[in-house]
């Protein structure tokens, strides 16, 4: 077996980039001059107000996706991790087919959405080459950076519970070896390049790297893709990002759902509270107070590595998700003092309606977790709208069905059936004009994938409705309470997975269904 | 300032690690040769090697880490991938490592009964005796073989000498027949033997390449990438329906009628002759046939032409001008010819422009096939189906004699008629003369063409016996008796590449469990019969592939001039010929350099004939043409070894995609991404719809690795190398509930 000891100097050479470079001249004459690797990445480092980026030559990507597997494979990355892409673009350009590949990693952006989202600043932006750096040993697992990042590009790892991504290969930039995508690239179609940081803030807002990627205002990714021929107006990405669902992230459909019912529950308890109903509030605050704290606990089952989410405060200058660990790390013990205090003394109003507030304050970190990410199908309207729609009224709903449980007058007083019914009228209102708000891709992204999704939201809201209307009446019974009680709690889990699994994530090319 | 410190303040308390077990576990080392490598899989060696998916032939590093392969980079300045190779060749141990491979033989005692585990003495023993009883009682044409282009020569062989020699049985064929045996036929009746003219380096040296039925972009990357490296600022043409990733990346792409190549091409010919094109002379002093092929192509100017082709006679004769005015124009044809009803003319048609353009036997030239498996070459030249070896005749005496005299057996033994084609195998079977069915190293249910019915017809079979790396293919789960294999780099041998390259593939590894070599499954069971006394040298690969030298000896492809595998190796691949007084031995070679073929005169030969009707139009009723074809570079075939990688399975993409024109779409009132019924006449499939313009109006396309296609492509054959058609039939596409 002819075996070439690692390190004989076979080639005589130490670096993938010399081993291209400076083959013996007779042998690349004989063979016609391979590609010189050295070409394809900068020699000496940045100067101030420069950085390093990628640039791709769309003329020589024809879909191969080495790069994605020699990434792969050259960096160690897992059986099923990936942090490249290939997908393939079509269209008509003047009425001809057009068809283009897309071969793309992390965009190491000026602003990079990943680092302003994380609660623990588990990213770094490199001053000198602008190099976005994951940090995998600061990294909680809490996957926001993946929601902010509007190019799909980190990347999660459940075995190890974090997320990587591409790195630009740095180490091997130092040492003055290509990155593996650019070796492997048989077109030469990867460069990196060092790129002018105001060359690109200068650049449009609104402009895309490729048809189809996110508007390069909102992170301004420095990735340049050239191509000598023009590319179709029309271009898409057929059959692929239309029919896959988004993750759910259960744990947090939980969190969301038990939140914001929460609130609606500790809001029906200050209402009660100023009607005159002091006992029956204390009853629906402790409610509030056991939804909220089941719901973070569900949250916690979220992170891939929750011992270090204690960090949380790193990221409280840039980070929604820090501000929301920190205002329900106030809320609970609010709701908890409150509902302390109802039982020592009668004058417990302000103290509840103080709750109740850093409560509502809490709900909207959550929403502003999404909104943050720009997410077409994530505006604060629709956000806010659906949180209040179908979290919040619900959760006012069922605070009286829970309430019941210790005081039936309450439950059978015929105020609350049309208080109830009033309640869950609007949220059925406010649900339909949330959701014809939405935009048209969204929209039809939601008819595919749950094409009975009206049809749950109204069964859930009339069977509610139904319950409420036996429970209130008077041959009211526990099963009707319980029966609404679970139709509601069903109706704010089923709307927070659509809230997930149905808003299509903005990303590069994939090629295909990764699912 | 405040921010300043702040961070300083950070980086220096543990509130955030810059490094930990995490952060480690991506590490690399630099390794001299490699460059940075994960520190997970340092190699304590590296092993070169030849990649064993398609036939680009790439030559590979294999590291190992205590006998153990590890991980794979491709050879740099391998002369025929310079460094580079495709995802296939990147995760080229996706089988090795797969958890499910077939480890032991499996024995069916009772048909529809369950399979146990054996050993390979009673498999032995069952298959043997189970071939001599079909022999004794139905002769000896009731035991036949399907094979593989994916086998190294050296095994390809010793199965046709066992099987055909030693055991006496007439048929045999192999999956090549599914997509070389076009170009063989062509070359062999155009230039006097199966040759492909050129060298990779081609691909740069010219400046018109014009590619017929080809998307080297994704079925042959590194081709492409050879194509990249041409600095002569070439033209480059695509002829192909759909508008590929080849087409696009092309200066020019003819997006011809499906099946309307054969017209197209008499329509360019005529065309050339008209731009003047014509090397008379050059013609005249090397080939035969010309004058009658001017004067068959009166019917075929390009006015005549440009609706059964669908190209415009102005575009025909713009290409044609541009032929006649190149100094260097090659052309390049791989699936899309040779998968058709009238391939070997088509493929011929091609040729002839060469020839008669003089554009051949120089650099930048040639009428060139590309290959699809990593050995079709090999089974071409060796297996012993369509020839006999080295390209001898079964029909002549003297090419028997010769045949019987190295294997050292009486000439009577030889078969004096070549085996049926794999179809007529297959009808055998059907009508009862075929009892039994060897199949090795390929996946006939899956892969077959409209095989809808192909697993009844191997349930007719009395002994159905399936070699593989896996038994859980299609196929192999038919099996009466399933066979574990080794796998590429299990087992050492050569390959011969698209370009003649002789090129050696090495153990890397051992097969898992009892899974043996080929080479080793045919030797037991050859010693078992008995009648094989050949196999006393045939000892091990190196051996054989020194008894296959010598039998080259004289033949054009003449390889007796190498000292074995080391000679081989040291080359880094070889291309055929090498004779012993071999004069060059420059590493990219090309043939016909001197205008002299391998026909008797030493002329090629124009062949030409009337177009045939399409086998099956489009109606009313089924009004689009499927064609099928590569789906992506990640995919091989009937994804028997590529389905086990992860990273490949995902680079696939939509594999039962259903490519639509809008307008089509639009007409039928489907939309984009939705699960779509596709019917012919022989069946249907379930796919998700693709609406892109790139496939044409009128026209769908579906990747070749989806299960499910054959049960929908029409069985029609080219009547010369008897290649099924799988790229042109009728069907309809309907929306489906889900």
């Amino acid at each position: 077996m002819k075996v070439v000891p690692s390190g004989n100097g076979l080639l005589g050479l130490d670096t993938a980039v010399d081993r291209f470079s400076n083959r013996p001249l007779e042998t690349s004459s004989a063979l016609g001059a391979p590609p010189l690797y050295a070409d394809l990445i900068p020699l000496t480092a940045p100067l101030p107000g420069e950085q390093y980026a990628f640039e791709v030559d769309l003329d020589r990507c024809t879909g191969c996706k080495a790069c994605v597997v020699a990434c792969h494979s050259l960096n160690g990355l897992g059986e099923t991790e990936w942090w490249r892409e290939v997908g393939t673009l079509t269209g008509e350009d003047e009425g001809h087919p057009w068809l283009q590949t897309i071969t793309s990693a992390c965009h190491h952006c000026l602003d990079p959405a990943c680092a302003e989202g994380c609660p623990v600043r588990a990213y770094e932006k490199d001053s000198v080459t602008g190099i976005v750096r994951h940090l995998d040993d600061q990294c909680i697992g809490c996957r926001y950076c993946e929601m902010k990042c509007p190019y799909g590009v980190p990347k999660y790892r459940a075995d190890l519970g974090i997320v990587r991504k591409c790195d630009l290969c740095v180490g091997r930039l130092e040492a003055g070896e290509a990155p593996a995508c650019v070796q492997a690239c048989p077109g030469g179609a990867i460069r990196i390049r060092k790129v002018r940081v105001e060359d690109i803030r200068l650049q449009d807002p609104d402009g895309q790297m490729v048809p189809t990627a996110f508007p390069s205002g909102y992170t301004r990714p420095t990735t340049r893709y050239v191509s000598s021929k023009p590319v179709a107006k029309n271009a898409s990405e057929v059959g692929v990002q239309t029919a896959r669902a988004e993750d759910p992230h259960l744990p947090l459909v939980w969190m969301l759902a038990l939140t914001q019912l929460s609130l609606g529950i500790e809001m029906s308890a200050c209402v009660a509270t100023t009607v005159g109903m002091g006992t029956i509030a204390g009853t629906m605050e402790l409610w509030a107070l056991l939804f909220l704290v089941s719901g973070l606990a569900g949250a916690g089952l979220h992170l891939g590595r929750p011992a270090g989410a204690w960090r949380f405060f790193l990221g409280l200058g840039t980070s929604w998700m820090s501000r929301e660990i920190l205002a329900f790390t106030v809320a609970v013990p609010a709701l908890a003092a409150s509902a302390g205090l109802s039982r020592f003394t009668e004058h417990a109003g302000w103290v509840r309606l103080a709750a109740c507030l850093l409560l509502a304050v809490a709900v909207w970190t959550s929403a502003m977790i999404y909104i943050d990410t720009k997410r077409p199908g994530w505006s604060r309207h629709a956000v806010l709208g659906d949180f209040l729609g179908n979290g919040v009224l619900p959760g006012g709903v069922l605070a009286m069905a829970l309430a019941g449980f210790s005081n039936r007058d309450v439950a059978t007083a015929i105020p609350m059936r049309w208080t109830g019914l009033g309640l869950l009228a609007s949220a059925a209102l406010w649900t339909c004009w949330v959701t014809l708000r939405l935009p048209d891709g969204v929209r039809r992204f939601r008819e595919r994938l749950f094409p009975h999704a009206t049809r749950i939201d109204g069964a859930l809201l009339g069977f509610g409705a139904l319950m409420l209307w036996c429970t209130t009446g008077s041959a009211s019974s526990v099963i009707f309470r319980v029966l609404l009680a679970l139709s509601l709690v069903g109706l704010a889990i089923w709307k927070r997975t659509v809230f997930f699994a149905g808003t299509p994530a903005p990303r590069m090319p994939i090629g295909g269904d990764r699912c | 300032m405040l921010k300043q410190i702040f961070t300083s303040f950070l980086e220096s308390t543990p509130l955030r690690r810059f490094h930990g077990p995490l952060t480690e576990g991506l590490k690399r080392e630099t390794v001299g040769g490699l460059g940075q490598i994960p520190v997970a899989s340092l190699p304590t060696e590296v092993v070169e090697t030849v990649c064993g998916f398609c036939s680009t032939g790439c030559g590979l590093w294999v590291h190992r880490q205590q006998e153990q392969p590890v991980n794979i980079t491709p050879a740099p300045g391998f002369p025929v991938n310079l460094g580079m190779a495709c995802p296939k060749g990147w995760e080229a141990l996706a089988p090795w490592k797969a958890p499910d491979r077939g480890v032991t033989p499996l024995l069916r005692r009772t048909k529809g009964g369950d399979r146990r585990a054996v050993g390979w003495s009673e498999a032995i023993d069952v298959f043997v005796r189970k071939a001599r009883e079909l022999k004794d009682r139905y002769g000896n044409e009731s035991f036949a073989f399907l094979g593989t282009g994916q086998m190294t020569t050296e095994e390809m062989a010793m199965l046709g000498s066992v099987f055909k020699v030693g055991m006496g049985f007439v048929h045999g064929d192999s999956n090549t027949r599914q997509c070389m045996a076009t170009t063989h036929v062509a070359y062999r009746e155009s230039f006097g033997f199966d040759a492909p003219p050129f060298s990779y380096q081609d691909f740069e040296e010219s400046d018109l390449l014009i590619f017929v039925g080809a998307n080297p972009c994704i079925a042959h990357p590194i081709l492409w990438q050879r194509v990249l490296m041409n600095r002569r600022n070439p033209w480059i043409v695509v002829v192909d329906p759909r508008r590929t990733e080849t087409a696009s990346a092309a200066n020019q792409h003819i997006a011809i009628k499906p099946r309307g190549d054969l017209c197209f091409l008499y329509g360019l010919a005529r065309a050339v002759i008209d731009a003047g094109g014509v090397c008379r002379k050059w013609v005249e002093d090397h080939t035969e046939g010309y004058a009658e092929f001017e004067r068959f192509l009166c019917e075929f100017s390009p006015e005549v032409v440009e609706e059964a082709c669908g190209v415009s006679a102005a575009e025909i004769r713009l290409l044609a001008q541009r032929i006649a005015s190149s100094e260097r124009v090659s052309f390049w044809w791989t699936m899309g010819v040779n998968q058709g009803h009238e391939a070997v003319r088509t493929a011929q048609a091609i040729i002839n422009l060469a020839l008669m353009t003089g554009n051949i036997g120089r650099p930048g030239t040639g009428a060139n096939s590309i290959t699809g498996q990593c050995n079709a070459m090999g089974s071409r030249l060796f297996a012993m189906t369509g020839t006999l070896p080295a390209g001898r005749e079964f029909s002549r005496q003297e090419d028997r004699e010769f045949t019987a005299d190295w294997l050292g057996v009486e000439a009577s033994r030889i078969p004096a008629r070549k085996s049926l084609e794999y179809d007529r195998i297959l009808e055998g079977i059907e009508s009862g003369t075929i009892r039994g069915l060897w199949v090795i190293a390929t996946n006939p249910v899956h892969s077959w063409i409209g095989k809808g019915h192909l697993k009844e017809l191997l349930g007719k079979l009395e002994f159905l016996v399936v070699q593989d790396l896996f038994a859980d293919t299609e196929t192999a789960e038919l099996a009466d008796l399933y066979l574990p294999a080794a796998g590429w780099g299990e087992k050492e041998g050569t390959y011969i590449n698209s370009e003649r390259r002789i090129s050696y593939t090495a153990k890397v590894g051992s097969p898992p469990g009892e899974a043996l070599s080929d080479f080793e499954i045919f030797r037991r069971i050859g010693i078992r019969w008995g009648d094989c006394p050949w196999l006393e040298n045939w000892s091990h690969s190196e051996a054989v592939f020194r008894a296959l030298q010598q039998a080259s000896s004289g033949r054009p492809c003449d390889h007796s001039g190498l000292d074995g595998y080391g000679a081989v190796r040291a080359m880094r691949g070889v291309q055929w010929p090498f004779p012993s007084a071999c004069a060059s031995t420059a590493n990219e070679r090309r043939l016909f350099e001197d205008g002299r073929f391998f026909r008797a005169n030493g002329r090629a030969l124009f062949c030409f004939e009337l177009p045939r009707d399409n086998p099956e139009d489009v109606d009313a009723e089924y009004p689009l043409v499927l064609i099928t074809g590569r789906g992506s570079s990640a995919e091989w075939h009937t994804g028997t070894r590529t389905s086990r990688s992860a990273v490949l399975r995902a680079l696939s993409g939509i594999r039962d995609r259903v490519e639509m024109h809008p307008k089509d779409a639009e007409e039928r009132g489907l939309r984009d991404g939705q699960r779509v019924w596709v019917v012919s006449r022989r069946g249907k499939m379930e796919g998700t719809l693709c609406i892109e313009s790139g496939v044409g109006r009128g026209r769908i396309f579906v990747p070749m690795h989806d299960a499910q296609v054959n049960r929908l492509t029409l069985a029609a054959f080219d009547p010369y190398s008897r290649q099924p058609s799988y790229k042109s039939c009728a069907v309809q596409v309907q929306g489906s509930a889900a």
